[in-house]
């Protein structure tokens, strides 16, 4: 939910229906609530409600259709436009609390998310302050209820971050599956792993013996900072330049945000690709591999090594060792 | 038998009329409404109407705010029709709703309107919703209506892409006027036109909707209920002219066609113009050997007013002092099948010494629906009939399966038989003839016409569509096809038409067919006979 | 014109669930609805009626030059004359969004439309801008080099399986050309439109249903079906009540008044798709659609198409929510079978099944109970035959009645209808007649012909009934087993004795409601009556011949009996040759009734006051005005009290005392009527009653008796006139029938009124010949 032009519909159309920064301009408004199912990894099934926010839609939900729209709610999401006018701020805070106290009310145990959206609308170097000083307002107004807050932007990975870690507290048992991510990891000597979901290329498990950051990284406190440690307002396309050439002799400490760039880039391919899809990437650079292969038949893994002796074929051929106890795993739980 | 001139006042009453807008961050709302407060809003909405900037370069601040969100600040006495919460979501709908007739009900209202959704990124949001709402009591009879609501949705879509008509805070307080007006015009006068822009004008005529005319077949009989000719002038169709110059009640149109000298078609395609319009009612042809009875609705119909009242004047010549009603209802009441229109003439000795029209007097009782016409249907019936097979053995069970092939040679048998007593029959037909009006065999059709009456649109399913033109058959011969018809569904005036002789004649063919003779026996001269030997006539 | 196959095309379900609206079940799968045109064809000859009228008049031509395309095309047809199969151009196809006549721009914006709406990856290809293309098959490249042979075959595989996919996908997404999801949001109306009458007509198409949704605080209630919930309240300050999923045991008897007790867990909106079996999610909301394919305008005379849908309404969607709404209630029917439905829905994409497979798998027996009952019924209205459907245990009779197909409202009469009081639909009348109105009007008189023989209603469900079911049930049998189109009504219920309007005509509505029976005259044994053959054309003829002749090889053929009964009205006994061939021709006559090709006619009788009776009646008066004191003191009550009772028989008798002294002045020398009329006038002056001055009394020429029944006081006169110096016995008779001679009743219905014996009454009848007017018609 959100005030009306919050950039909701669009945020959604970027993660789930592949769409691209620069086309969701031409995306109209949403009437009242649209309502889309995501089937994600294979047997969870996402029920977006992506609710219109125009003054009359809100006063619908809050006064007349409470119980319709805010019982069963496992997972609110509310987006804040940091853009906004002064003077709608206050009544855009107003729906915000009624929000929380309908959520309280119809759904206690449901967790909320709270995104500054438009973040790339601030100038990078106040975009902290900035976050953060929303992000105190937000924790004021939302006396006892927990919220997480993210920055994002459609035009930079933090969309891709804040999502990965919002599908992560609804992936039933992301903890196991991290734990034979990490396993993974260890047999192939290789310095990380990550595994993405196919069609929103959201990451769900990530594992790494680089120390560089560590799991407590999922903690959302410096999370909003980590999303804009240097989230570079770059437009879309150059990402891939940033990750393919630009980074030949970068140092093994690697960029933190690079899941996110790669999402984008799968997704550019998914986007672009004509008549096959996407199967596998395999990446050699001087200092590092990645190999990126499909796992299950709707998530992707990629690994990356920084010992240049490891070959990919190597990795590759873990990979595909590997894949049957995943896909038992993901069949485990849908048992 | 809602044959009554069209009424404008049967069309429904405009309730309301609204303008409902989709506005960026307000939502749906109503814009305009006439007459102001029936439409109310669930919530009263903030009362600073569309003055921020974020909206005011769709929404014009308008120069009288009491326009805007008229809901609230509607005066207390009017009672709103229905809130419009209830329905925005089908008056501004989802996009898949859009450009289509959306017609949505309330409990006690009907709400027609035409959504239009633009997309263009000169608007904020890349898109302009709007809708132009008519309301009407639940009840309503929308059919005439539907084309309206329509264009006006069309037009205004297309002002709004000219000249950005609505969107424009310059032009958009002018949609006010426009919904009052339509308001007033429809409902005083069920038309309007309303200059928009300099280009483009909203011209709207309300048409009261009939239903698709019935069947038309050759033999029918149009009667004039209007006055069909003031309804005509010089811009009407030429064809249209020249057959309302027939239509009198007496020629069927098969005979309209011929004297007119119009295409059959051509006759039928006005005939069924008029007959849509509710300008004419199509009657049997009327022939002193016709049977008519009471109907049903004669228990209602004898003793109302308008009836008795009307009847006299119309059967009797406006010369003669009409007949009082009681005299005309025992007329009525002496119609009984098996009694000719004739037989009762001389029953109650019309024509010598009671002045009455027959024609006009039968003519006024189908046309008020207490009187029907009795039709003959002949039928093949092999004597003796024996139990199980007979069926197979009629000319319908042999043409219900093979059309042509074992008709055509049991006709020719016959024919050898019969031909012996063609003699006498002979004059005998010829003398009934003279003897009797003969309204087929003046209005033979052109033998080119006659498959035309064959065609399996002018007779039910499954005659003999394929036969090849009849030659006017002389009266001594029965014609080959007579005997593929004689199943029971074709009717006497069917027959009659097709093979382009009176009824006198026809019962002559059927009796040779039936192998009786086709003299009546002693005393049944002129009378009904149901018997031609194996030909039944089965009146219905 | 009218159509016999109903415009029905769809029926859908619709509910809402904590994982939102959505469109639980349609059937058939794939329904679509008939070719419009967009204008009018040019005339020609052939099928040109089935056109319809509203489509031709609404639907322009989309801009001019198309229309002056249109115009060449028509005269290069009637050129060639190559009408028959060039009419494409001319048919209207739905705007399906993105090609919008009247919005042009529409098309561009489409894509991005599409793609929003429906989550669907094929379409989202088209929106990925060229830069990002090039840019990605720059990288594509970059990968080819390093790719095996064996990945681009499996990239093949790969392709099209994910084709495949989208596919089902799209099978199961579209209706018409909406988007399912769109759709069941569509037909998910505001609280304030449910627990009423739902319609919503979109162009050609027209949605009739009856939605219900859970009460506020969480709990389904059977309450009153078409109350309008109660408005939601206009303060700001928003009501409280925790949303309560209804208690929905499976096999559960409790009943909506149960507490509800609040959910084991919270229902997410993420939840597995395989829901545990003991569990299943409630629905806050459930609408039971029919899609009408808006007919052809010439099939409805009224062209109200209100007054058209109002028995789909009513007959259907009505009842079949009733019962639902019953049984969500008590036992979460709805919730139970939609969450199955969902599950069955779910696996059937996982194994990649189409939604048409699905879907009969679905209402196949041992399918789902829901999923099966909507084929069911679908399929009963198609065919235009009752359906009964069993939830649970409630059994719910589906039909459409014949009349909703054809026509004759306009013609209908009240008094022939049968109007239910208390079925209270609110204040939608047309509703009312929709359900009871086709059934016509249950006389005493009159009786039943079973329409199937054998045992009606055969079916015995072997569950075990309770005592009062068990006893209405035998008395059913012993009904059915009475019942002959012999035997009226009233006879039946003395038979059974039973109460005629408490027992019998509730029975026998049934009967005739799901079309086992017919009401007719009753048949006479001696067949006395007449019969005529009814007027239809009927084009069925020959199989009616030969059925016939199979049933009564003996009898002589159809169409000589129907041409003896026709050739004019007779008494059916006088075809029939002998008397011990009476039962055989009673059993042709019955099997004619049944396939209506006869029906009885009826003798109704008017009173003719006549010239000469209005004079003497005049005369009498005169005279009576001379001895005023006499006829005052004797008249004057009676006369004000005749008007009132008319029945009362006493009263004539009361004057036939007056009649002797009255018979001697019979014969005076007849008074010019001038000076009559001034002879009347001074007496009448003198005579206060109000009326005297009436023109009636002085035109003499002969006038029928409207009412006899609520005679004025001058046409009592000549009553009384007609009944002087006749036999008081059969004056009193004449008295008794008189109310009934108003030319309406029949003769059945005046001898069951006044039990008057048939003889009686002809006596009547021929002793009062000069003032009765018959007229014998059906």
């Amino acid at each position: 939910m959100g005030k009306s032009g919050s950039g909701k519909t669009s945020m959604r159309s970027v993660i789930f229906s592949n769409h691209l920064a620069d086309t969701t301009k031409k995306l109209g408004a949403t009437i009242e609530v649209e309502q889309s199912q995501h089937r994600f990894l294979s047997d969870l099934m996402l029920n977006l409600w992506d609710c219109g926010g125009q003054e009359a839609f809100m006063e619908n939900y809050l006064r007349h259709d409470q119980n319709q729209i805010f019982a069963n709610v496992q997972l609110l999401i509310y987006v804040f436009d940091i853009s906004a006018k002064e003077y709608d701020k206050e009544k855009d805070f107003a729906y915000y609390t009624d929000c929380l106290n309908a959520i309280k009310e119809y759904s206690p145990d449901a967790s909320i998310f709270v995104l500054i959206h438009k973040m790339d609308l601030v100038g990078s170097d106040r975009r902290k302050e900035v976050f953060l000083r929303k992000k105190q307002e937000l924790l004021d107004h939302s006396e006892d209820v927990p919220i997480r807050v993210f920055g994002t932007s459609i035009w930079n990975e933090s969309l891709y971050r804040a999502w990965s870690r919002i599908v992560h507290t609804l992936v039933p048992n992301a903890q196991d599956l991290t734990n034979h991510l990490d396993e993974f990891v260890e047999a192939c000597s290789a310095v990380e792993a990550v595994i993405f979901e196919k069609t929103t290329m959201l990451l769900i498990a990530w594992s790494s013996q680089a120390g560089d950051f560590s799991k407590d990284d999922l903690d959302d406190d410096d999370d909003g900072e980590v999303g804009y440690r240097d989230a570079a307002l770059i437009p879309g396309e150059d990402d891939v330049d940033d990750d393919g050439e630009s980074h030949p002799d970068a140092p093994p400490v690697l960029p933190p945000d690079r899941f996110e760039k790669i999402s984008e880039i799968i997704k550019r391919w998914n986007n672009s690709k004509m008549n096959f899809s996407f199967q596998n990437w395999v990446q050699e650079w001087s200092n590092f591999t990645a190999v990126l292969e499909s796992l299950t038949q709707n998530t992707y893994i990629l690994v990356i090594a920084t010992d240049p002796d490891i070959l990919p074929g190597a990795l590759r051929l873990n990979i595909e060792m590997a894949k049957e106890r995943f896909i038992a795993l993901q069949a485990g739980r849908s048992r | 038998m809602q044959q009554s001139e069209p009424d404008e006042s049967f069309l429904p009453r405009i309730h309301a009329v609204f303008y409902a807008v989709f506005d960026p961050s307000k939502g749906p709302k109503v814009a305009y409404q006439v007459p102001e407060g029936l439409v109310s809003s669930r919530y009263a909405v903030p009362s600073t109407p569309s003055v921020s900037p974020t909206t005011s370069t769709v929404f014009a601040s308008h120069p009288n705010p009491a326009l805007a969100h008229s809901a609230p600040r509607a005066p207390a006495q009017v009672s709103p029709l229905f809130d419009f919460n209830d329905v925005s979501e089908y008056v501004i709908p989802k996009t898949q709703l859009c450009n289509r007739l959306v017609i949505c009900t309330t409990p006690r209202h009907k709400i027609a309107g035409f959504p239009v959704l633009l997309e263009s990124t000169k608007y904020p949001r890349n898109e302009f919703r709007f809708n132009a709402c008519f309301v009407f009591a639940r009840n309503a009879d929308l059919g005439c209506y539907e084309p309206i609501v329509r264009k006006v949705g069309r037009v205004l879509c297309e002002c709004e892409q000219d000249s950005s008509f609505l969107s424009s805070p310059a032009t958009a307080p002018r949609i006010y006027p426009l919904l009052e007006q339509l308001y007033e015009d429809l409902n005083s006068y069920s038309e309007s036109s309303i200059p928009l822009t300099p280009h483009t004008t909203l011209d709207l005529k309300i048409f009261p909707f009939y239903p698709n005319p019935g069947l038309v077949r050759d033999w029918d009989v149009p009667v004039a209920l209007v006055d069909i000719r003031s309804k005509l002038d010089g811009s009407s169709d030429v064809t249209m002219l020249r057959v309302v110059q027939w239509i009198d009640g007496v020629r069927c149109v098969g005979r309209i066609a011929e004297e007119a000298d119009v295409d059959l078609d051509w006759v039928r395609g006005c005939v069924e113009h008029l007959l849509y319009y509710q300008h004419i009612m199509l009657l049997d042809l009327f022939a002193p050997s016709n049977i008519y009875m009471l109907t049903p609705t004669f228990k209602y119909l004898a003793m109302d007013p308008i009836v008795s009242s009307e009847c006299p004047l119309y059967v009797t010549a406006p010369s003669k002092p009409p007949l009082p009603w009681h005299t005309l209802l025992r007329f009525y009441i002496r119609l009984k099948p098996g009694k000719t229109v004739a037989e009762w003439a001389d029953e109650c000795a019309i024509g010598d010494d009671v002045v009455l029209d027959a024609r006009r007097f039968v003519t006024f009782g189908v046309i008020k629906g207490f009187l029907r016409r009795v039709e003959r249907y002949p039928v093949y019936v092999p004597s003796p009939p024996e139990g199980e097979t007979d069926g197979e053995q009629t000319p319908a069970g042999a043409r219900s399966r093979t059309p042509t092939a074992s008709g055509r040679e049991r006709s020719n048998t016959r024919h050898s038989t019969l031909s012996r007593r063609t003699g006498a029959t002979a004059q005998k037909s010829n003398l009934t003839r003279q003897l009797l009006a003969r309204p087929y065999s003046q209005s033979r059709p052109r033998s080119d016409s006659v498959p035309a009456a064959l065609k399996p649109r002018s007779v039910s399913p499954g005659s003999t569509g394929s036969t090849p033109p009849i030659p006017f058959p002389n009266p001594g011969e029965v014609p080959a096809e007579l005997l593929q018809m004689l199943d029971g569904t074709h009717g006497g005036d069917e027959l009659c038409w097709t093979f382009g002789v009176a009824w006198e004649d026809m019962e002559a063919w059927l009796a040779r067919v039936g192998g009786v003779g086709a003299v009546p026996k002693e005393g049944e001269e002129g009378r009904v006979r149901a018997d031609l030997g194996s030909v039944r006539i089965v009146f219905r | 014109m009218t159509t016999s196959s109903t415009p029905l095309i769809a029926i859908f379900l619709v509910a809402t669930s904590s994982s939102g609206t959505s469109l639980v079940f349609r059937w058939p799968p794939y329904p679509a609805s008939s070719t419009r045109l967009m204008r009018p064809l040019p005339y020609r000859q052939g099928n040109r009626h089935g056109l319809d009228g509203i489509y031709q008049a609404s639907h322009l031509p989309d801009s001019i030059e198309d229309l002056q395309e249109e115009e060449e095309a028509v005269r290069e047809m009637e050129a060639t004359g190559a009408w028959a199969d060039d009419s494409e151009d001319y048919l209207w196809e739905r705007p399906s969004w993105g090609s919008e006549p009247g919005t042009p721009t529409s098309t561009s914006g489409s894509t991005s439309t599409r793609a929003r709406s429906t989550s669907r990856p094929p379409s989202s290809s088209k929106t990925s801008s060229p830069s990002t293309k090039d840019r990605a098959e720059e990288l594509f490249d970059e990968q080819a080099e390093i790719k095996h042979d064996y990945e681009t075959v499996f990239d093949f595989e790969a392709e099209e399986l994910f084709d495949e996919q989208a596919e089902i996908k799209h099978d199961y997404e579209t209706v018409f050309d909406f988007d399912a999801s769109t759709l069941a949001e569509i037909l998910a109306p505001a609280r304030e439109l449910c627990y009423q009458k739902f319609e919503l007509i979109v162009d050609d198409l027209a949605f009739v249903g009856h939605p219900v949704c859970v009460a506020r605080d969480g709990v389904w209630r059977m309450d009153n079906l078409t109350a309008p919930p109660p408005r939601a309240d206009h303060s700001p300050e928003r009501e409280r009540g925790r949303s309560l999923p209804p208690a929905t045991p499976l096999n559960g008897r409790s009943g909506s008044s149960s507490p509800p007790r609040s959910p084991p867990d919270v229902q997410e909106r993420t939840q597995p798709s395989q829901a545990n079996g003991t569990h299943h999610e409630p629905i806050s909301f459930f609408h039971l659609v029919l899609v009408i394919d808006r007919p052809d305008p010439a099939s409805y005379h009224t062209s109200d198409l209100s007054a058209f849908l109002a028995p789909y309404h009513a007959q259907i969607a009505f009842k079949l929510t009733a019962g639902l709404l019953h049984e969500e209630a008590r036992a979460g029917y709805v919730s139970k079978h939609c969450s199955q439905l969902v599950e069955m829905q779910e696996s059937a994409i996982g194994r990649a099944l189409w939604y048409e497979e699905f879907a009969s798998e679905a209402s196949e027996q041992g399918g789902n109970a829901l999923a099966s009952l909507i084929r069911e019924v679908y399929e009963a209205i198609r065919t235009d035959s009752t359906c009964k459907v069993k939830i649970n245990h409630i059994v719910v009779d589906v039909q459409l009645p014949p009349r909703a197909l054809q026509d004759d409202w306009g013609e209908e009469r009240e008094d022939e209808l049968e109007w239910e009081e208390g079925e209270g639909f609110g204040y939608d009348v047309a509703m009312d007649r929709a359900v009871y109105g086709w059934v016509p009007k249950l006389r005493p008189w009159t009786a039943l012909l079973m329409l199937h023989d054998g045992q009606p209603d055969g079916e015995k469900e072997d569950e075990d009934l309770t005592d009062e079911q068990r006893e209405t049930e035998e008395l059913r049998q012993r009904f059915f087993s009475t019942i002959s189109p012999t035997l009226s009504l009233s006879d039946v219920s003395n038979l059974l004795d039973l109460d005629l309007s408490a027992d019998v005509f509730p029975l026998a509505r049934a009967l005739i409601y799901t079309r086992k029976a017919k009401l007719i005259d009753v048949v006479r044994e001696n067949l006395k009556s007449i019969y005529y053959p009814t007027s239809c054309p009927d084009t069925a003829l020959a199989d009616h011949f030969h059925a016939f002749s199979r049933r009564f090889p003996t009898l002589p053929h159809l169409a000589i009996i129907l041409s003896d009964l026709s050739l004019a009205p007779t008494p059916f006994a006088s075809i029939v040759p002998s008397a011990k061939e009476r039962q055989i021709y009673l059993d042709a006559l019955i099997w004619l009734l049944k396939r209506g090709l006869v029906e009885m006619m009826h003798v109704r009788v008017r009173v003719v006051a006549t010239q000469d009776l209005k004079e003497s009646a005049w005369k009498e008066r005169f005279e009576r005005a001379k001895q005023l004191k006499l006829s005052m003191t004797m008249t004057e009550p009676t006369e004000s009290e005749e008007t009132m009772s008319p029945e009362t028989s006493s009263v004539p008798n009361g004057k036939g005392l007056l009649s002797p002294m009255m018979l001697q002045s019979a014969h005076l020398p007849v008074i010019p009527a001038s000076s009559a009329s001034e002879g009347y006038e001074s007496y009448s002056s003198d005579m206060h009653d109000g009326f005297s001055k009436s023109e009636e009394e002085m035109d003499l020429s002969p006038s029928v008796i409207v009412e006899p029944g609520r005679a004025t006081r001058m046409e009592r006169r000549w009553l009384d006139e007609m009944g002087r110096g006749k036999d008081p016995r059969v004056v009193d008779l004449f008295e008794r029938l008189l109310p009934y001679f108003d030319g309406k009743t029949t003769m059945d219905e005046i001898l069951y009124r006044t039990e008057v014996g048939r003889r009686e009454l002809r006596e009547v009848l021929h002793r009062f010949d000069p003032y009765v007017l018959t007229s014998l018609h059906s």
